[in-house]
């Protein structure tokens, strides 16, 4: 079980290798991870392995349109660690 | 601003495209088919090798006369479902065949190969059960699993020890599992370590769908696909394929070891609201399932000419495909601009591929996708190959 403020810092590393170096963008809860980071659908996909892997839990896919933000996805982990997972 | 208004991206992005490549690779148009490896396109000989036709059947002289004389003795179409008046002895009779050459108890016929993933996978689980697939699995899987109530989770494309991870976390849940795979893989021609997959899902008494859709006809002592040539066929649990590749024509199938899936005939939606193949497509399809399962040498000749063409790209130092496969991806990590001007370079050059951009790729690069048929002569193997190399100046050679 994690609190949701070490979520975010674990999650804003994981978001870290998709920023491109030299972009002046800064992370917080509000970016959109589509339009504020730029990521694709693939990107999208990519990171969510990731996740998946950092936090030891499997995301079902149907969570995912409900996920625009970093607060957002910062709170689906929230939830499912809390929860247990599949 | 209207509901269409969301389009407008999409009209501003072929414009781009088209301005590049000269042509849109989307609206790609076919004057004149000459054969199953060569068209007329914009008043020039072409050669397709980009078309999935792997066994070359399009052009079969008794697959066309299976048609015409369905044709002309039922008609053009069945006006039905299968449900109502669409099923005709040769719809049941081509069923038989399917299930006699998995010798499996049980095939169920689709009017496309994506209306049998549609069928299958949005049907087979329910709200709490999971499927599991592999996270480069084709439309018509991430599609149907939309359609589905189930609860669906993706492990890492063709890595059984992550699938073996999400299994375990599903806990006695796993009993409840669907794990889909395909044979071979569209994008890139990569087959699925299918016997580790057979493994780890035993473990967990999960059940496996593999989608044989590229490997039908084209893996296996007798064509079956995957996994035939794994020796696991007693252990996967529902085969699903198309008839639009190897065999020539349109429509879909699912065989599986388990008879109860006739119960589900009349539970699969996409299979009732739809209506079922026309004879002619039944008839050339039998026709060509009998010269497929026959069809040793068309798979030999097809697996020369994938060596050929492979090894002839991977010795111009262009990035492609990880194995050797029908078929073979030049990935291009040099930019859309690039992709699309070689893709257009070998259009004026009188050969066509298939042009795939991110995101529709994995791994977010371009490709350009070749799909070698065992009617390309070793003089066209050669022209692609050829043409190839005078377009290798937009590729980063290795």
């Amino acid at each position: 079980m994690s609190d949701y403020s070490e979520i975010l810092d674990r999650l804003n590393e994981l978001l870290k290798p998709y920023i491109k170096a030299d972009s002046d963008i800064v992370l917080t809860e509000d970016s959109d991870l589509m339009t504020d980071l730029g990521l694709n659908s693939v990107k999208v996909m990519d990171l969510l392995l990731n996740i998946e892997d950092s936090f030891d839990i499997s995301i079902p896919l149907s969570e995912l349109p409900d996920i625009r933000t970093v607060r957002d996805f910062a709170l689906l982990l929230e939830r499912m660690t809390t929860q247990g997972n599949a | 601003m209207n509901l269409l208004s969301k389009f407008d991206s999409i009209r501003e992005e072929r414009e781009e495209v088209s301005s590049i490549a000269g042509h849109n690779p989307f609206n790609f148009v076919i004057d004149e088919i000459l054969s199953s490896t060569e068209a007329m396109v914009n008043g020039k000989p072409t050669i397709l090798a980009g078309t999935n036709n792997y066994l070359g059947m399009t052009f079969d002289a008794d697959c066309i006369r299976a048609a015409r004389n369905a044709l002309e003795n039922e008609g053009t179409g069945t006006t039905g479902s299968r449900m109502a008046n669409g099923t005709y002895s040769d719809h049941l009779a081509l069923e038989k065949e399917f299930a006699d050459y998995f010798d499996y108890p049980a095939a169920i016929l689709f009017s496309t190969g994506y209306m049998a993933n549609l069928s299958v996978l949005s049907t087979i689980c329910s709200s709490n059960e999971i499927i599991v697939i592999d996270s480069d699995c084709h439309a018509s899987i991430y599609d149907a699993c939309r359609m589905s109530d189930a609860e669906v989770i993706r492990f890492r494309h063709n890595n059984p020890v992550d699938l073996d991870r999400r299994l375990k976390r599903l806990g006695e849940r796993a009993k409840s599992a669907l794990v889909v795979t395909e044979g071979i893989y569209s994008m890139l021609g990569d087959q699925a370590p299918l016997k580790e997959i057979v493994e780890v899902k035993n473990r967990y008494n999960a059940m496996l769908l593999v989608d044989e859709a590229h490997s039908l006809g084209v893996l296996g002592d007798n064509g079956r696909g995957l996994s035939e040539q794994e020796g696991v066929e007693d252990q996967v649990d529902f085969i699903v394929g198309t008839f639009s590749k190897s065999l020539g024509s349109i429509g879909g199938f699912c065989v599986s070891r388990w008879p109860e899936i006739e119960n589900m005939r009349y539970a699969m939606r996409p299979y009732i609201f739809t209506a079922s193949s026309s004879p002619a497509l039944i008839a050339s399809t039998r026709k060509a399932l009998e010269k497929m399962r026959d069809g040793r040498h068309l798979r030999d000749q097809l697996w020369d000419n994938a060596g050929k063409l492979y090894q002839g790209l991977k010795d111009l130092g262009l990035t492609i495909g990880p194995a050797t496969s029908p078929v073979v991806a030049v990935i291009l990590d040099s930019g859309k601009l690039n992709a699309l001007s070689m893709w257009a370079g070998l259009l004026d050059c009188g050969v066509y591929v298939n042009i795939v951009l991110p995101p529709a790729t994995p791994g977010g690069e371009c490709l350009l996708r070749c799909s070698v048929s065992a009617a390309h002569s070793p003089e066209q193997i050669a022209a692609i190959v050829d043409a190839f190399a005078k377009n290798s100046q937009y590729a980063q050679l290795q």
